[in-house]
């Protein structure tokens, strides 16, 4: 008989779940206490709520997507984390965020630097080779950014023949303007943020400049007007964002993110989380997309 | 390994823009470094606190910061280049400042009684720093000279961040199109800013065994 050792361990974790959730207040936030045992044992998410600590990979130069100021991080991206650290019944101080970048976020999920990467990760069928995708939690697609006036008269990536073009080096962006049009990619001008592509756009060292719509919604919101959105109507590219997760044998945890993000949605708290980031520029928040399956998220 | 030899001719390009930014900003730091280390050893005061100022200033800004006076900066000012000659002029800028110490210190390492006996013989200032004290200077300072240009080639990646796509720009775009085989493209980019390094080093030797004066 392993009943009485089995009862201790879970007597155990149920205690260090509680302590956790004492513990861990302070944020302001009311996170509901989570019961480690409610988990498979062994898996990752007992794993966390256990610890009560998460590591999430973020973006640190995507305004209202993620964004590293001051003030700590802010956007779209880091309400989602805390909306599904919160499910594990992690309170907001136990919700560790790491910088990542292009290089780096595969890398670090398969090192277990960081548990789930929430960074305006575009789900393609490449990255799904080395990571899983959870979601996808919101449908981002690129435009274009002039400045206002639009002096080239600039409504289309086809306009930009000729022209120069900034985008941020290794963005899904230039993966696909190369594939759609050739001849704008070859005057593309290459920075390592957006935001550098916005001053560039403002002094007149580029004609525009692209990333995800939202993003340039914001720069536009912050420049006075200095600067316009075109392309919008028609975008040239539409990325789905999704959460990445360990490729593990055993899908189990990737399948509960997907879980998490249904009851986000069902709750209502991933509309709270897109109108206090996304939602304060371009306005209501629009239906979340239809969450797919690990492994396999576009159903491509 | 299939994605770095698929994707090789686009490497050498890049490394051939990496290697387009070393050449001209190395010719540049080398004649303006020549002419400011000139200023730092000349009799004229006025020089001397201009040598003085611009190496105390530049020298000890990080680069990333002089790239975003160059890039951000002179468009303000209606100063409008192309990304590539904006970064030869930060790099430019940048790297002068140690060319002109480390040809200071050659012209330090030449005897006194050389710049005394080309003065006693009536040649001029410049005469005696041209025939006499440079050519001797630049003997002896073969081995720094090489350790700030192999520097030089290695801080053309900051230009990866200001609209040149050489090396790494180039590293960073292959990474995000071949998200499964990232370690080899980021080890065959630096294996191959390693290789051209020590080529340049080992050139540097050869060089140095051909010209060292000795006393």
């Amino acid at each position: 008989m392993k009943l009485p050792k089995v009862t201790l361990a879970i007597g155990t974790l149920a205690a260090s779940a509680a302590l956790v959730a004492c513990g861990g207040g302070g944020g302001g936030d009311n996170v509901e206490d989570v019961d480690a045992n409610s988990f498979p044992d062994g898996s990752r998410m007992a794993a966390l709520a256990d610890a009560g600590k998460i590591k999430v990979g973020v973006q640190t130069t995507y305004p209202l997507i993620g964004q590293q100021t001051l003030d700590g991080y802010s956007g779209f991206d880091i309400e989602v984390a805390k909306g599904i650290a919160a499910q594990l019944g992690i309170s907001e101080d136990g919700v560790e965020f790491v910088p990542v970048t292009t290089p780096t976020r595969e890398a670090f999920l398969q090192q277990d630097k960081v548990d789930i990467v929430v960074a305006a990760y575009t789900i393609n069928d490449e990255r799904e080779k080395v990571v899983d995708f959870a979601g996808p939690y919101y449908e981002a697609p690129s435009a274009l950014m002039v400045p206002s006036g639009n002096p080239d008269g600039i409504e289309a990536l086809d306009d930009m023949e000729g022209k120069k073009l900034c985008v941020a080096a290794g963005s899904v962006q230039e993966a696909a303007i190369r594939e759609l049009n050739p001849r704008v990619a070859k005057s593309l001008v290459f920075f390592d943020s957006s935001a550098k592509c916005r001053d560039s756009v403002l002094n007149g060292s580029v004609e525009a400049s692209s990333t995800e719509a939202a993003i340039l919604a914001s720069f536009v919101f912050e420049s006075d007007d200095k600067l316009e959105v075109v392309g919008q109507e028609d975008p040239y590219y539409v990325g789905y964002y999704g959460i990445g997760v360990k490729q593990e044998d055993d899908p189990i945890f990737c399948e509960w993110v997907n879980e998490a993000l249904a009851t986000m949605q069902e709750e209502g708290t991933w509309t709270e989380a897109f109108d206090s980031t996304l939602g304060t520029v371009l306005g209501d928040a629009p239906t979340p997309p239809e969450i797919g399956t690990c492994g396999n998220t576009l159903g491509s | 390994m299939d994605v770095v030899i698929q994707e090789a001719p686009t490497i050498l390009r890049a490394f051939i823009t990496t290697l387009g930014l070393f050449v001209f900003s190395a010719v540049g730091a080398l004649a303006l470094g020549t002419i400011v280390a000139t200023m730092a050893v000349s009799p004229l005061p006025p020089a001397r606190w201009f040598a003085a100022t611009y190496i105390r200033l530049v020298r000890n800004t990080p680069l990333t910061v002089v790239f975003f006076f160059v890039v951000f900066g002179l468009p303000q000012v209606q100063i409008s280049l192309p990304f590539f000659t904006f970064a030869v002029m930060a790099l430019t800028l940048y790297t002068t400042t140690f060319i002109a110490e480390v040809i200071r210190s050659g012209v330090g390492a030449v005897p006194v009684g050389q710049i005394e006996a080309a003065r006693s013989i009536g040649m001029s200032f410049s005469q005696c720093l041209r025939y006499v004290v440079l050519p001797q200077a630049a003997r002896s300072v073969v081995p720094p000279m090489t350790s700030v240009l192999i520097a030089l080639f290695k801080n053309t990646s900051v230009a990866s961040a200001f609209g040149v796509f050489e090396a790494m720009g180039t590293m960073t775009s292959l990474v995000n199109a071949h998200s499964s085989a990232v370690l080899w493209i980021m080890g065959s980019i630096g294996a191959t800013y390693i290789l051209i390094a020590w080529a340049m080093g080992t050139t540097s030797n050869w060089i140095e065994r051909r010209v060292v004066v000795l006393r």
